[in-house]
């Protein structure tokens, strides 16, 4: 469904994205792990089409990332690290308008906007200007956004950051149920207990190299037995050079 | 108690040095400011934060910082001269009035006095009478000659000019003439002595103590006042105001007590007004110096300044933090637009008595009241133009009494209001409206007039009121406070008939319209950007509707402009049909312009608003406005026809320039490939037509006569450079989309090649014979050359040989090429074929616009420039034998 082929991203003598090669099958759900700065944000970026590769392509669904980037979007719902919205538009307004921009008519953006307001509790300050709004509700705003279309695949970019326990919940409760629809999820995140709850397979870049990939308890058995998720991350991420055992 | 003293004394800093500390904060981040306004963008790949202070930038920064004191010190100093002018003068008349009769003379000859039988010759010849004159009425002729003056023997010009001087103006005087028929007597009544009847302009005594008139004195005040106010309200206007942090909130975090942070707040504001030092430092600056301090004027002019701008410094702190804790910051986003539109007139006023010494403003100050000179600006002109220095000393104190007063009540003021801590008004949470409820049934679902980006576009412009007032509000008030103060008699008298003044305004209001919002459409998206790139609709598509729509919106200004016009003149000439078409047409072109540019001049990822649009192109974008309103002055169709598609073409061109950014407009790193377009095909016509003038030039400067031959060099060296140039930039960018000159199949060119030729030279050769039976034959290519055979060998080869390759290659293969990229075959046909004919004389646009046509249907059905190149050689070929047969 997700394939990185070759993917590098260099911004003058700073290498963000090195030669990255991944496969993501259909309805998986995909966990991006890493410590900040080792370049995730950049990939799915690359993903949305905002970056351009310096080498290298993403291709999900057969479309290529760079050169079909509005047919793609048809696809994919994304949410970015530090959702920003529109200063004077209200939430309901901006969902409506992301609807409306995905070729739905007003009376269907309507509605799905009000359905998916409810669902994230929005309801009460849908009516607010979004530039109000805290950090956890831009970030279940920018969820619905993803959503509205109905997408197969969804690229999220920290989705749970920022969020209370109980809105994280239902966050990845509402993931899981559209994983379980046969929805592609490929989300970035440095939260190891919400990747072991959700993720069927987990990639592990570091300083913009893969250092390792598959499901996380293979990792945790082959890399560290009896170890903590947070020793296997850490010793994955600890700047040694990877062992070359990708699975 | 005591412990607790010095605990205080030793951690907490002093006011000066906290009023220091900020003041130096605030200014470096100012200077930081100026320095990155004129950095360019992507020069560098790197992706630093901080980008390197380079000496150029400081350098520029500096030439800029001294421009402005410079235009300032300039302004000032006519205001003055315009003052002294207008108040500090006054008309007196000549209490004696002398006598004049208003004749011209010359002196008795030989001949005359022997006619008149003058014996000795004596007298003052009457060589004309002057209108106005007393000689006139009282029936005194040319021919005349005046004998006796009240009695005395007028001997010459000399004694009669004396006599009548001596005499006074309304005495009534007898004056023998002599005449042909026998002497006569007159009684004249003279008049004034021209020039005791003109008053003469005498300086106003200074007022007391002073070194400059009464009326000087106020214009000074008046003009300090004003420039006090404008830099209180662009203070207030700053967009620092309209945004939800408030620097306070985190000053108040630390270790400082109020009063010292409020006094070092005020005094760091008066310190740190970069606009208003500038303003009011010039203006005092420059009256110091008219008041007779040299080498310290500046001195005095900077200290007065910087004491007047503690009051701005005080009433903004005052303002702001009160406007703060009461309003909502959509509110206060409101009031700084409101603050904004009404900010520049307190300028513009101060300006306009740099403009003219007759301007209104001036009866104002003669009006202004006396206790208007008593306040704090007016007390700094009462010092700078006291007469001794003990006087100055006391208005001085005078006013520091003043202000330090004002600031102990703005203090006191201060701490009331925040006497329940620092905290804005907590309005960020404030709801707006209450939840909707529920509709029972959704709005049916129908087709609407405007697009999803068109509306939210217009409820944007609804709601941000800072916005609106810019981009509809500001530029009929900046046109307007123009027209009211520059163009003295009614910009709508004698419109309909002579057009161009009222429809350049036209263009201008549409033109700056369009600078503040089509310009804006990537700017405004922001940091939201994202929100586009995760809709199935490409940026091209999205950025077209804006345009669209703001196209439309500046195209209101100069329809209601041309209605009124229409309306108070109830008629219509053909010269206003077609100047409203040229204005009309202007705004789509413009939005495009001004959307293409807004694209290369916007940095959305930029975090200082400063940063995110780059003035270079602002700039770029006023020369081109500047150009197309060349459009609306110029005198012939063809004229205004060629300006209009030049820049509709350069706007094709630049909209395909922007159209490739796109993809990458949110990396900061890369950048699009190299690709032909219409824009290279733009720029290489320009670098073909200047070359070859210049070619000209160069051979004229040698003294070489211009024939045949060396037009024939200049074009196929122009011709030959572009074309080189052009392939090797292609070859080094390895650009894609290069045209080829032949292909696979060179047969087929060829064919189509002959086939269009022929086609486009019957065409041709129809219209020569069509305007031959109307008798306006046009000239031979060559003009006025002599057709001898090395002039037809010379100019053959130009049309056959050199004019089709050179021109084929930026014509078809570039400029048609490129517009193929954006537009169908027949906009792209038509659009290259129009400019391949505006660039040829007026008589063979016609021929020569099918010949375009011909030439871009058979590139695009053939993809070879060489068959292009083949019609343009049989059409020149046929056109050129037809023309030399018949005129021989």
């Amino acid at each position: 469904m997700i394939a990185f082929e070759h993917l590098s991203k260099t911004y003058g003598a700073f290498t963000a994205v090195n030669n990255l090669d991944l496969s993501i099958e259909r309805a998986e759900v995909f966990g991006f792990l890493g410590p900040n700065g080792a370049g995730k944000t950049t990939t799915i970026r690359m993903m949305m089409g905002i970056l351009v590769p310096t080498s290298g392509r993403i291709v999900i669904d057969g479309l290529d990332c760079q050169r079909d980037r509005v047919a793609l979007k048809r696809q994919v719902g994304y949410l970015p690290d530090n959702p920003t919205f529109y200063d004077y538009l209200r939430g309901r307004e901006i969902l409506e308008f992301v609807g409306e921009m995905h070729g739905q008519s007003r009376a269907e953006a309507q509605k799905r906007a009000d359905a998916l307001l409810d669902e994230f509790a929005l309801g009460d300050a849908s009516e607010e200007f979004a530039v109000n709004y805290s950090m956890g509700m831009k970030k279940k705003l920018g969820l619905a956004c993803a959503l509205i279309h109905d997408p197969s695949v969804l690229i999220l970019d920290e989705p749970t950051n920022g969020l209370d326990p109980r809105a994280s919940l239902e966050v990845q409760e509402r993931l899981r149920r559209s994983a379980t629809e046969g929805k592609t999820i490929f989300l970035s995140t440095h939260l190891l207990d919400m990747a072991q709850r959700l993720c069927d397979r987990v990639a592990i870049i570091d300083k913009s190299n893969l250092v390792a990939a598959g499901p996380l308890d293979e990792l945790q058995e082959r890399l560290d037995p009896g170890g903590t998720l947070e020793e296997v991350f850490l010793k994955v991420t600890d700047g040694h050079e990877s062992d070359g055992s990708v699975v | 108690m005591a412990t607790r003293a010095m605990e205080a004394s030793s951690s907490a800093i002093g006011l000066w040095r906290a009023a220091w500390l900020l003041s130096r904060l605030r200014l470096r981040r100012q200077w930081n400011q100026l320095l990155t306004a004129y950095r360019f963008r992507k020069s560098a790949t790197a992706r630093t934060a901080t980008a390197k202070k380079s000496a150029g930038a400081s350098f520029f920064a500096v030439f800029i910082v001294l421009m402005m004191i410079f235009n300032c010190g300039n302004l000032s100093y006519r205001s003055l001269a315009n003052m002294q002018k207008t108040l500090g003068e006054t008309e007196v008349y000549k209490q004696v009035k002398r006598g004049w009769l208003g004749v011209n003379t010359a002196p008795v000859t030989e001949d005359v006095a022997a006619r008149l039988s003058l014996k000795p010759p004596h007298g003052a010849l009457i060589a004309g009478l002057i209108d106005g004159g007393a000689a006139k009425p009282a029936g005194l002729l040319p021919g005349d000659v005046i004998v006796k003056f009240a009695g005395k023997y007028v001997r010459d010009a000399g004694d009669l000019q004396r006599f009548t001087l001596a005499t006074r103006a309304g005495a009534e005087v007898a004056i023998a003439l002599a005449r042909p028929g026998g002497e006569q007597s007159k009684i004249v009544k003279l008049g004034i002595w021209p020039d005791d009847a003109k008053p003469i302009l005498r300086a106003i005594a200074p007022a007391a103590g002073a070194v400059l008139a009464p009326g000087v004195l106020n214009g000074a005040a008046l003009a300090a006042t004003l420039l006090l106010l404008s830099a209180l309200f662009m203070t207030l206007a700053a967009r620092e105001i309209a945004q939800p942090e408030w620097d306070f909130e985190w000053l108040a975090t630390l270790p400082l007590p109020l009063p010292t942070l409020l006094l070092s707040r005020m005094t760091e504001r008066a310190l740190t007004n970069a606009p208003g030092l500038v303003l009011l430092g010039a203006f005092l600056s420059t009256l110091a110096f008219e008041c007779g301090y040299r080498w310290s004027a500046p001195l005095f002019g900077l200290s007065l300044a910087l004491a007047l701008l503690f009051v701005v410094g005080a009433l903004q702190t005052l303002v702001d933090t009160g406007l703060r804790l009461t309003l909502a910051p959509a509110k206060l986003k409101n009031l700084q637009a409101v603050v904004s539109i009404i900010a520049g007139l307190p300028l513009l006023l101060a300006i306009s008595m740099s403009v003219r010494d007759n301007v209104f403003v001036f009866g104002w100050a003669a009006a202004l009241p006396e206790w208007a000179t008593y306040l704090p600006p007016g007390l700094a002109t009462r010092a700078l133009a006291a007469a001794d220095a003990g006087a100055a000393a006391r208005w001085s104190a005078l006013m520091v009494g003043e202000i330090v007063a004002l600031a102990i009540v703005i203090y006191v003021v201060l701490l009331r209001q925040l006497r329940f801590g620092v905290v804005a008004a907590g309005a960020r949470e404030a709801v707006v409206r209450a939840p909707r409820a529920r509709q029972a049934a959704p709005a049916p679902a129908r087709r609407g007039l405007f697009s999803a980006v068109q509306r939210r576009e217009l409820r944007l412009l609804s709601r941000d009121r800072a916005f609106m007032a810019q981009t509809l509000l500001l530029p009929v008030v900046m046109v307007g406070a123009q027209v009211f103060i520059n163009v003295k008699s009614n910009i709508l008298v004698g419109a309909i008939d002579h057009p161009e003044n009222l429809a350049a305004i036209a263009f201008a209001l549409a033109a700056y319209t369009l600078m503040l919002s089509a310009f804006q459409t990537v700017n405004a998206e922001g940091q939201a950007l994202w929100l586009l790139y995760s809709v199935p609709q490409s940026l091209e598509k999205i950025l077209r509707e804006k345009a669209a729509l703001w196209a439309v919106a500046a195209t209101a200004y100069p329809l209601l402009i041309f209605a009124v016009a229409i309306g108070a003149a109830s008629y219509v000439s053909t010269q206003f049909v077609t100047t409203t078409a040229v204005v009309l047409l202007g705004p789509p072109i413009f939005a495009v312009i001004a959307s293409a540019l807004g694209v290369f001049a916007s940095d959305p990822l930029a975090q200082e608003i400063q940063r995110r649009v780059r003035p270079t192109y602002i700039y770029l974008y006023m020369v081109l406005a500047s150009f197309y309103a060349y459009a609306v002055y110029a005198s012939t169709i063809w004229q205004r026809a060629a300006v209009v598609i030049l820049t509709a073409l350069l706007a094709l061109a630049l909209w395909q320039k922007a159209r490739d950014q796109f993809d990458y407009l949110l990396d900061p790193s890369a950048s699009p490939p190299a690709r032909v377009s219409a824009a290279d095909g733009l720029i290489a016509a320009l670098m073909f037509f200047v070359l070859q003038a210049m070619v000209i030039v160069i051979f004229q400067l040698n003294d070489v006569v211009i024939a045949a031959p060396q037009i024939w060099i200049a074009f196929s060296t122009a011709g030959a450079a572009t074309y080189g140039a052009m392939r090797l930039v292609y070859w080094r960018t390895k650009a894609a989309g290069v045209p080829g000159l032949i292909g696979a199949d060179v047969r087929r060119a060829l064919l189509w090649g002959a086939g269009g030729g022929l086609a486009a030279a019957l065409v041709g050769v129809a219209y020569l014979i069509v305007i031959a039976r109307l008798g306006w034959f046009p000239a031979a290519p060559g003009g006025a050359l002599a057709l001898t055979p090395t002039t037809m060998i010379w100019l053959g080869a130009l049309a056959v040989a050199a004019a089709p390759v050179f021109e084929e290659f930026i014509f078809r293969g570039l400029i048609f090429g490129g517009l193929r990229r954006s537009l169908g075959l027949g906009g792209a046909m038509l659009a290259s074929a129009a400019v391949f004919a505006i660039v040829h004389p007026p008589t063979s646009v016609a021929p020569v616009f099918v010949l375009g046509l011909t030439a871009a249907l058979v590139y695009e059905r053939t993809r070879m420039l060489a068959a292009p190149m083949a019609v343009h050689a049989i059409y020149n070929a046929v056109i050129l034998a037809f023309q030399w047969s018949v005129m021989q």
